[in-house]
C-alpha cells in the first residue's frame, strides 16, 4: 500500500475512488455487472463454496456507477483528498454461497439470501430457481378452466 | 398502486404436449419486438406431464422490490422489465418465488440496439476475450404488453393449455364453486 | 407406454412400464404368457390365421410374470394390467419406434410384437395393427423405391429371377442379382477395400452412424466421396465434391408415410441457385456418364415407370387421383381401386401357406436376442442410450440453423437420475465428460427422473456434443441394425478448462461455416 510517488498512483489520487465496507456488503453482484470499467469482479468459486468479490484499482476510472447500483450502500465514493483512502481499500475478498436446500446447488451468496429475507416472504428463498419452478409445476392442479 | 386489472398466464398440465411451440413464439416476437431474443418461459417437467411456466404478476412483486435500478415496473397489466435500464446483478432471479426470471447473455451489441441471437454455449466456445462482450441481462414474461392482440403463446398453443386469466375470471370461478358447494350442501 | 424414459407419452399413460434398456422381448412374451394363461387368447381363430402356436405357447411357458418381474423390475401386477387392456380391447394398435429396433436384437423384438398382435387378434382390422413409427415422414417411400440393399424397387428381392426380368424388361439393363452392403457396414466394407467411392444424398453419416471415429478414417480413405444436400453438412467437410440438392419445400413429388399412403408434394418455391432436385442430378449425371437410361423429364414420369413396373403395388396410384384426393393407400393395383387401407384384412399373409408364421422368441443369451450386447462393467458403469430431443431435428442440418430453434435448444443435455449424479458429484448444469470404449465427448448435465438409475440419455442432434463417436458398431445379425440405443458408458465432471478444450477439437473436426467461400468446380 506505499504510495509512492510513480505516475500511476498520482494519477490514481487525482480522481476519486469508491470505498468498500465489506461489513454492509451482501455479495449481490450488483456492482461488478454496472462496472463499465471492468475494476470490480465477481466470480463464483464452487469448491470453496464461496464467491470472490475483486476490485482492481489501476482500472477504476472513478464513475460512480457502483454506488448507484449498491443496494445496501456498502460502496461509497471518497474524494481524493481524503487521505485515508489508501487505507480502508479492500482489493479482494470471499463471501459464502448459498447451497439449494433441495438440490444442493450452490446458487446465491448466502448474504444475499439473508437481505432478501428481510425485504421478501421467505418461503422459497432457499431453493435455488430450478427448485422453484420445479415445486410451482408439481402444485399446479390438471386443470383450472 | 396499480389500477389496471391483474392477470397472468395459467397452464394446464393435462393438455400440454410439451412441443415447445410457445417458447419459439415467444423467441421470435420478443425479437421482433426489439427485446433480448430469449423465451421468457420455462418448459418444466413434473410426473403428469411438462408445463411450461410463466411470470405470475404478482401485485406485490419481490423482483420489483428488490431491483437496484429500478428497471422493473408495471405497464398495464403486466410487471414489466426494462432490459435497457437492467444492470443483469440477478437479485430478481433470487426474489422470484417461482423461478421465472432468469440471467441471460446477449453479445454487447444489444447494448446499441441491435439485438444477437447468442447461445449459452458461447462463452464455451469463445474465448475469454469474447466472454466480455458479453452483456447480461434478466428477462421475464412481459404479457407481450406490445402486441394489442395479447400473449403470443396463449394464441399459438395447438392444445389450448395455456389460459389468460383475469381478476374477472377468478371472481367468476369462485362463484361457480362456491354455487356448486351450496348446492351440494343444500341437497 | 412402454419406456425406460419418463417421456411426455408416459405422464399420460394410463400405464407406463418403465422397461430398463434392451428388455424388451421379456416384457412382449410375459405379457403374452399372461394373455394365454387367463384365457384371453381364441385359439380356435389363431390357428385358423397362423401356423406355429403351439410351439410359441410352449416356448412362452417359461415367461412366467415373476421371472419377467425379477429380469425387469416391471410389477407384475403392471405387467398383468397392460396385457388385460390390450388383449380385452376391442381394437388396439402397437405403436413402436427406434427403441425397439436399434438393439442386436431389433428383429427379434418386432418378431415378439407381431406375435402378440397375431394371437390376441389385433391385426388386420380398422384401429389395430403394428405400426413402426419412423424417423421420417418418407422413409416408407424410399423402402418402396428400393432404396434397400436387398430389394429391387415395390419390395422384389434381387435373387427372384423372376422379379429381375420385368426390371430388365423396362430397364434394358439386368439388375444386380446379389444384395448391396447394408449402409451400417459400409464402413468396414472401404477400410477392406471393397468400397473406394461413395455417393452420399440426403444423410449426414458422420453425424449419424454408429461409431463415427472409425468412420471418419474409412471416408478418408476413399478415392472420392460425393456428398449430395441442402446444406453443407459435416460429412460434406470430407467429400471431394458436394452437390447442392433442393429441399422438401422446393421440389414436386411425393411422400409415402408409415400407413403406406401415398401423398403428392407440390413446390412451394423454386430452388435457390444451383440447387435442383434429386431426381434431376441423378439423371443429368447419368447423361454425363453417357448413358440415356434416366432421361426424365419430372417426377411424374418416374412414378409412370413404378406403376407399369409394380402393378400390384401402384397401378392405381395416378398423379391424377392423388391431385384430387388426400392421398392413396397401396396395395392399389388399378384406377377404380380404392386403395387398401388396412393390410390383411381378409387373414391372408404372404407366405405360402397363406397364413401368419408364429415364431418363438426365445431367451438366448448366445446369440443375444435379449438384453444388450456391450453390458456395463467396472470401468464403463452405466448405460448410454440415445434418441432425439422435441426441438431439433436428427443431426441438426436443417434446425440447428434456426436460430428461434437454437435459443430453445442451445446444447446437449446428459439426462442422469440424481442416484448416478450424486455418487459422482454431478450437479444439475454441471459439465460433464461421457466415455464410452470408442471415444469420450462433453456436455452440460440434466438431473432428472427422466431416466432410471443406471441410465444416461444424450440425443444426436449437436456436433459439438457428436454422441456417436461414443455408440457401437455392434448390429442386428439379420438386418444389420446398428445398437445406437445401448453401450456401456461413464461420466464425470469436468472443469469448464477441460470442456473448452474438448470443445475446440470437436470445432476443428465437425464446425461447418456456411458463410465461408466455397470453390466451384464446372
Amino acid at each position: 500500500m506505499a504510495a509512492g510517488n510513480s505516475p500511476i498512483v498520482n494519477r490514481l489520487q487525482a480522481r476519486p475512488q469508491p470505498v468498500f465496507r465489506q461489513t454492509l456488503c451482501i455479495a449481490c453482484g450488483a456492482c461488478a455487472a454496472a462496472c463499465r470499467a471492468g475494476a470490480l469482479a465477481m466470480r463464483p468459486d464452487l469448491e470453496k463454496a464461496r464467491v470472490i468479490w475483486r476490485f482492481v484499482p489501476e482500472a477504476c476510472m472513478g464513475c460512480g456507477r457502483c454506488t448507484r447500483y449498491c443496494p445496501t450502500g456498502a460502496i461509497t465514493i471518497a474524494p481524493p483528498e481524503d487521505e485515508l483512502r489508501p487505507f480502508k481499500a479492500v482489493k479482494e475478498t470471499s463471501f459464502p454461497l448459498q447451497k439449494c436446500s433441495c438440490c444442493g446447488h450452490h446458487y446465491a451468496s448466502a448474504l444475499e439470501i439473508a437481505h432478501l429475507a428481510t425485504l421478501v416472504p421467505d418461503t422459497f428463498l432457499n431453493n435455488c430457481t430450478a427448485c422453484r419452478r420445479l415445486r410451482a409445476a408439481r402444485s399446479l392442479s390438471l386443470a383450472y378452466f | 398502486m396499480r389500477f389496471v386489472r391483474r392477470q397472468f398466464i395459467i397452464p394446464d398440465k393435462a393438455k400440454c404436449l410439451g412441443c415447445y411451440t410457445c417458447l419459439a413464439t415467444c423467441t421470435l416476437v420478443h425479437k421482433e419486438a426489439g427485446a433480448v431474443p430469449y423465451p421468457r418461459m420455462f418448459l418444466t417437467p413434473t410426473a403428469q406431464g411438462s408445463v411450461p411456466l410463466q411470470c405470475r404478476q404478482c401485485d406485490q412483486a419481490p423482483c420489483m422490490e428488490v431491483c437496484p435500478v429500478y428497471a422493473i415496473e408495471v405497464q398495464g397489466a403486466a410487471v414489466v422489465l426494462n432490459e435497457k435500464k437492467c444492470v443483469g446483478c440477478g437479485i430478481c432471479v433470487l426474489a422470484c418465488p417461482i423461478g421465472c426470471i432468469e440471467i441471460q447473455a446477449v453479445r454487447q451489441a444489444a447494448a446499441t440496439g441491435v439485438v444477437l441471437a447468442t447461445s449459452v454455449l458461447l462463452p464455451l466456445i469463445l474465448s475469454e476475450q469474447d466472454e466480455k462482450k458479453m452483456r447480461k441481462v434478466a428477462v421475464k414474461c412481459d404479457l407481450c404488453y406490445f402486441r394489442p392482440e395479447g400473449p403470443a403463446c396463449v394464441k399459438v398453443c395447438p392444445t389450448k393449455a395455456l389460459t389468460l386469466v383475469n381478476e374477472e375470471d377468478i371472481r367468476l370461478l369462485n362463484l361457480q364453486r362456491r354455487q356448486a358447494y351450496a348446492s351440494l350442501i343444500g341437497s | 407406454m412402454a419406456d425406460p424414459r419418463h417421456t411426455e407419452m408416459a405422464a399420460r399413460a394410463d400405464i407406463w412400464l418403465r422397461v430398463p434398456v434392451g428388455q424388451n422381448i421379456p416384457l412382449v412374451n410375459g405379457m403374452m404368457h399372461i394373455l394365454i394363461r387367463d384365457g384371453l387368447i381364441n385359439t380356435v381363430r389363431v390357428n385358423q390365421m397362423a401356423t406355429g402356436f403351439d410351439a410359441l405357447a410352449a416356448s412362452l411357458a417359461e415367461w412366467t410374470p415373476e421371472r419377467v418381474e425379477m429380469m425387469t423390475g416391471i410389477p407384475q401386477a403392471d405387467l398383468q394390467a397392460a396385457a388385460h387392456l390390450y388383449g380385452n380391447a376391442p381394437t388396439a394398435a402397437i405403436l413402436y419406434c427406434m427403441g425397439v429396433t436399434q438393439f442386436a436384437h431389433g428383429t427379434a423384438a418386432v418378431l415378439a410384437l407381431a406375435n402378440l398382435a397375431i394371437i390376441t387378434g389385433h391385426l388386420g382390422r380398422p384401429g389395430s395393427g403394428v405400426f413402426p413409427l419412423r424417423g421420417q415422414n418418407n422413409i416408407q417411400g424410399t423402402g418402396d423405391m428400393g432404396c434397400l440393399p436387398d430389394f429391387l424397387p415395390g419390395y422384389m428381392h434381387v435373387s427372384r429371377s423372376q422379379d429381375q426380368t420385368r426390371f430388365k424388361h423396362v430397364w434394358g439393363v439386368k439388375p444386380p442379382s446379389k444384395p448391396g452392403i447394408r449402409a451400417t457396414e459400409i464402413s468396414e466394407a472401404i477400410m477392406q477395400g471393397k468400397i473406394r467411392a461413395l455417393y452420399v444424398f440426403g444423410a449426414n453419416p458422420v453425424l449419424s452412424e454408429p461409431d463415427s471415429g472409425y468412420l471418419r478414417k474409412a471416408l478418408e480413405r476413399l478415392d472420392l466421396l460425393v456428398v449430395q444436400d441442402i446444406f453443407l453438412t459435416e460429412t460434406a467437410r470430407l467429400a471431394k465434391v458436394v452437390l447442392p440438392a433442393a429441399c422438401a419445400a422446393e421440389k414436386d413429388g411425393t411422400f409415402t408415410n408409415t400407413e403406406r399412403r401415398v401423398q403428392r408434394v407440390r413446390m412451394a418455391v423454386p430452388p435457390p441457385g444451383d440447387a435442383r432436385p434429386d431426381w434431376w442430378i441423378f439423371s443429368e449425371l447419368a447423361r454425363k456418364m453417357g448413358s440415356s437410361a434416366l432421361s426424365y423429364r419430372s417426377p411424374e414420369e418416374i412414378w409412370e415407370e413404378m406403376r407399369l413396373l409394380i402393378p400390384e403395388k401402384f397401378g392405381g396410384v395416378s398423379y391424377k387421383r392423388l391431385d384430387d384426393g388426400s392421398g392413396l393407400l397401396w396395395p392399389c393395383p388399378d384406377e377404380t381401386h380404392p386403395g387398401t387401407a388396412v393390410l390383411y384384412s381378409n387373414n391372408v399373409f404372404i407366405t405360402p401357406s397363406g397364413k401368419a408364421q408364429l415364431k418363438p422368441v426365445p431367451l438366448d443369451p448366445e446369440q443375444t436376442s435379449v438384453g444388450i450386447v456391450e453390458k456395463p462393467d467396472k470401468n464403463y458403469p452405466l448405460v448410454l442410450t440415445t434418441g432425439r430431443r422435441v426441438y431439433h431435428y436428427h443431426t441438426g442440418t436443417i434446425t440447428r440453423k434456426e436460430w428461434v430453434l437454437n435459443q430453445i435448444g442451445p446444447e446437449e443435455l446428459v439426462e442422469i437420475n440424481p442416484e448416478d449424479s450424486h455418487r459422482r458429484g454431478i450437479r444439475n448444469g454441471d459439465l460433464v465428460r461421457v466415455s464410452t470404449r470408442r471415444g469420450s465427448i462433453n456436455a452440460r448435465a440434466w438431473v432428472t427422473d427422466r431416466v432410471p438409475p443406471g441410465i444416461i440419455f444424450m440425443t444426436f442432434h449437436f456436433w459439438e456434443a457428436p454422441v456417436n463417436e461414443l455408440t457401437s458398431r455392434v448390429r442386428d445379425p439379420v438386418c444389420g441394425i446398428p445398437e445406437l440405443k445401448a453401450s456401456a458408458a461413464n461420466i464425470e465432471r469436468i472443469s469448464s478448462v477441460e470442456a473448452q478444450m474438448m470443445r475446440r477439437q470437436k470445432k476443428e473436426r465437425y464446425m461447418v461455416n456456411l458463410e465461408a467461400p466455397v470453390k466451384r468446380q464446372e
